[in-house]
């Protein structure tokens, strides 16, 4: 690391604060520049005009980069113990002993650990700290860092672009299949800042990754927000399988933006849990954009008590034959509010392209909310596109069956829950099924899971 | 429970050389404040239609005879009895400044308050009338039954309806509106359904052109166990622009709503159907449904399909299904099969979409029926 390292900024945002960032990390004149354009958007863009209420969100009172008291390391016995623990608890580092080609750890503003099997380095993949990579591979970053997400997509692309800081970068050569999922986890653990971390995904031609995201952090009573950015570029014939487990404390702001393009024949899956956060807007977006190329979305969003979850799917369909597939589902209990906002657009080259959009919202009780609106545009005629939604309550005659058969009615609820979020749940790595059903047991007071 | 606050999209509005009390046909000085109110709103932006400016097209009495059945009076007879306030009152329609405009500006329209059973036709002709302006209203009293049929045929410059239903216990009331006016540059209609108990609404629309059209009918289930239906086919063509919005508001107990919007696109046609259903929290035991089919027939067509559900409640059923797609193959080779070259087929498929809305249309309305049929035919 360097001798000049900023321990954290002041609350708020102006140039000063962006060049104190920079410094410290020792950034290549280019990227400073980015970081400069992007505060200038941010200052003059508007709040996004739909979505949550964000008005009591304080963006100057948020302090928007705070190093944690660590570097960068490559083996856990050198990450301090108060950090470690953190991520111990979450289970990380047997995880990545177990079943992980490689595993990334953000506290705060940094990573604090960042490590990858040595048979994956030999074939050539590079799995670095962004920041890091930066550095190292400053052109292959120049080519794609925030050409998917530009920091004038929306004020908080633009927040990202000004402040970014951590975050990972893959770059898996042609040709290869990474064996194993790549993780990384982001801890928040300062009241009131801001994590902004960057994730650049490039997988070439004809190659395999699956990644695992996982994001949690400690309560406060202060507004905590994360705005983070992923980029994932699938190349021709490439798969790439984006999975991600939301768990953000609930004085979370959850402003994200995530994209993929996807050239001929690749293939992007998204599995997309968001359960945390008191507010939440994210809708991973699909560009396909080449022949062929495809999009699955596995998505649960997960509202109870005080949060507003306004999650979606965004589907381009830009080149023939291209297709797209999304199962939605929804759970909100207890008050809370869930919102699926979907779009489908099919451009006028995109002949014989199919999509199939299916949501579906669990309301578990008469206080909650549930709502879905999903665009469809079709500029084709050759093209074959359907939606279905479907918004209910748990089905009582379930319940009683299962009560006849020795269950009590908070088991009874907590296993329908399961069932209906099954299709999800089969998709999650199993120490992170293993948690997600523990979850849903503790909110209906269940004990048998 | 609203603990949280849904953010959308601000209204977009432009400024345009717009009407003045010299234009008002009817003159009446209740209309003081809501000119002055109507005057305080710009016009809106509608993105999907791209109508962004507005052409002031002169307002002139209404020539001709539009009541061809009905014991209805006509507005500006009516504007001098009890029904004042139901005339005047306003709602936000496609949008508040064209439902004014309508209030304020109308050239045409009739207003009722009906206590037993009446069919009422009205006929409208754009031909013989450049600008058509319409406030209409009905009150349908306790156990009422009511069968309107409307018609807007003709090429004219601008068509803008308002038109208000209070529908009270019990009530009835089954509407035919049908548009063919293609080459009418604007066509802009609004209605405003209030359900009591029991109520029940069907609403049949057919719309052919004009150029930019943007009808919403929305319907408040206020009562218990009030039902409403929803069937629009539509067919655009050439550079048409058309963008469809039902709206189902359940408010009271064991309501029903039903949403059904099919249509066809050719050329550079472009469709939006918007199917809004929402449930409060009050409306236990509802069921409501939206479903949408477009057909697509060229290339350059567009299909939008907005549809949305916010449920309040969790004792409730609530679906939505679209789809967009071009002529079943199968269908289409199954028909050449049989006899049939390709467009007479197409024609035929075509026409299923807008049947089961044409069967509905009352028996002494068959010339209503033909012309449907006929311009179906044209369009193939």
């Amino acid at each position: 690391m360097t001798n000049n390292a900023l321990s954290k900024t002041e609350p708020g945002l102006n140039r000063r604060i962006i060049e104190e960032i920079s410094e410290s990390k020792n950034e290549p004149l280019w990227m400073r520049e980015i970081r400069m354009k992007s505060l200038e958007y941010f200052l003059n863009r508007p709040n996004p005009n739909f979505g949550v209420d964000i008005s009591a969100l304080d963006l100057n009172s948020i302090v928007n980069y705070v190093r944690p008291g660590a570097q960068n390391e490559r083996s856990w016995e050198d990450v301090p113990e108060d950090i470690r623990e953190n991520f111990e608890k979450l289970g990380i580092p047997q995880a990545e002993r177990e079943s992980l080609a490689g595993v990334g750890a953000q506290y705060d503003s940094e990573m604090v650990y960042h490590n990858m099997k040595e048979s994956l380095k030999k074939l050539g993949v590079i799995f670095l700290e962004m920041g890091t990579a930066v550095r190292e591979y400053p052109d292959l970053v120049k080519k794609y860092f925030m050409r998917l997400i530009p920091p004038n997509d929306h004020k908080f692309a633009a927040l990202h672009g000004a402040v970014w800081s951590g975050g990972t970068f893959i770059y898996v050569p042609p040709n290869v299949n990474v064996p194993m999922p790549i993780q990384s986890y982001y801890l928040m653990g300062s009241p009131g800042m801001g994590q902004f971390e960057h994730t650049l995904i490039v997988v070439d031609k004809g190659s395999k990754l699956e990644f695992i995201e996982g994001c949690s952090g400690q309560n406060y009573s202060i507004s905590n927000l994360h705005a983070g950015a992923v980029e994932i570029y699938v190349e021709e014939g490439a798969t790439v399988k984006f999975s991600t487990i939301e768990n953000w404390a609930k004085n979370t702001y959850n402003l994200n933006t995530k994209r993929a393009s996807v050239d001929r024949d690749g293939t992007i899956i998204w599995i997309s849990g968001t359960m945390g956060s008191a507010k939440t807007m994210l809708y991973p977006s699909s560009i396909l954009k080449g022949k062929g190329a495809r999009a699955e979305y596995t998505t649960i969003t997960y509202a109870g008590p005080g949060q507003h979850l306004d999650t979606g799917t965004k589907v381009f369909h830009f080149a023939p034959y291209t297709s797209s597939k999304v199962d939605s589902r929804s759970i909100s209990f207890g008050g809370g509010y869930a919102f699926y906002r979907g779009l489908v657009r099919v451009s006028e080259s995109a002949i014989h392209s199919k999509s199939s959009v299916d949501c579906s919202a669990l309301m578990v009780d008469d206080i909650s909310k549930s709502d879905t609106l999903p665009i469809i545009e079709v500029m084709n005629n050759q093209s074959e596109i359907g939606h279905e939604a479907y918004v209910g309550k748990i089905n009582e005659d379930q319940i009683y069956y299962l009560m006849s058969r020795g269950l009590t009615e908070d088991d009874a609820k907590a296993l329908i829950v399961r069932g209906f979020l099954d299709p999800f749940i089969k998709q999650l790595p199993f120490e992170y099924a293993v948690e997600f059903n523990r979850i849903i047991d503790m909110h209906f007071n269940s004990k048998i899971g | 429970m609203d603990m949280f606050t849904r953010v959308e999209p601000k209204r977009q509005s432009f400024t345009a050389k717009d009407y003045g009390w010299e234009d008002i046909p009817n003159k009446d000085e209740s209309f003081y404040d809501l000119l002055s109110d109507y005057l305080s709103y710009d016009f809106p932006v509608w993105k999907r239609l791209e109508f962004s400016e507005f052409k002031k097209y002169p307002i002139k009495k209404y020539s001709g005879n539009f009541v061809k059945n009905g014991k209805s009076i006509l507005t500006q007879d009516a504007i001098k009895t009890g029904l004042k306030d139901f005339i005047t009152g306003k709602f936000n329609g496609v949008d508040p400044k064209f439902v004014m405009m309508a209030l304020i500006f109308f050239n045409s329209g009739i207003f009722s308050k009906i206590d037993k059973n009446e069919k009422i036709d009205l006929e409208y002709n754009l031909k013989d009338n450049n600008t058509i302006i319409e406030n209409s209203g009905l009150i349908l009293e306790e156990n009422s039954s009511v069968v309107m049929v409307r018609s807007y045929r003709g090429e004219g410059e601008f068509l803008n309806s308002a038109s208000k239903f209070l529908l009270k216990t019990g009530s009835r009331l089954k509407i035919f509106n049908v548009i063919i006016s293609p080459k009418t540059d604007l066509v802009v209609s609004s209605s405003l359904y209030n359900l009591e108990e029991s109520a029940n609404l069907e609403v049949y629309d057919v719309i052919f052109g004009g150029q930019k059209t943007a009808i919403d009918h929305t319907a408040n289930l206020n009562g218990d166990f009030s039902k409403a239906t929803f069937k629009t086919v539509y067919f655009a063509r050439g550079k048409e622009r058309i963008d469809l919005r039902t709206s189902l508001n359940h408010f009271g107990r064991s309501t029903y709503g039903r949403i059904e919007t099919n249509g066809s696109i050719s050329d550079e046609g472009y469709s939006v159907v918007r199917g809004n259903i929402e449930i409060k929290h009050t409306a236990i035991g509802s069921d409501s449904e939206e479903r949408s089919n477009t057909v697509s027939l060229s290339k350059k067509a567009r299909a939008d399909s907005i549809p949305s559900l916010y449920v309040d409640n969790n004792d409730v059923i609530a679906k939505h299904g679209a789809s967009v797609g071009n002529i079943d193959e199968d269908k289409l080779y199954y028909l050449m099969s049989r006899g049939l070259d390709e467009r007479s087929a197409i024609r035929l498929i075509v026409s299923g979409i807008f049947e089961p809305v044409i069967n509905e249309i009352p028996l002494d309305n068959s010339n209503l029926k033909e012309e449907i049929e006929d311009a179906i035919s044209v369009r193939i």
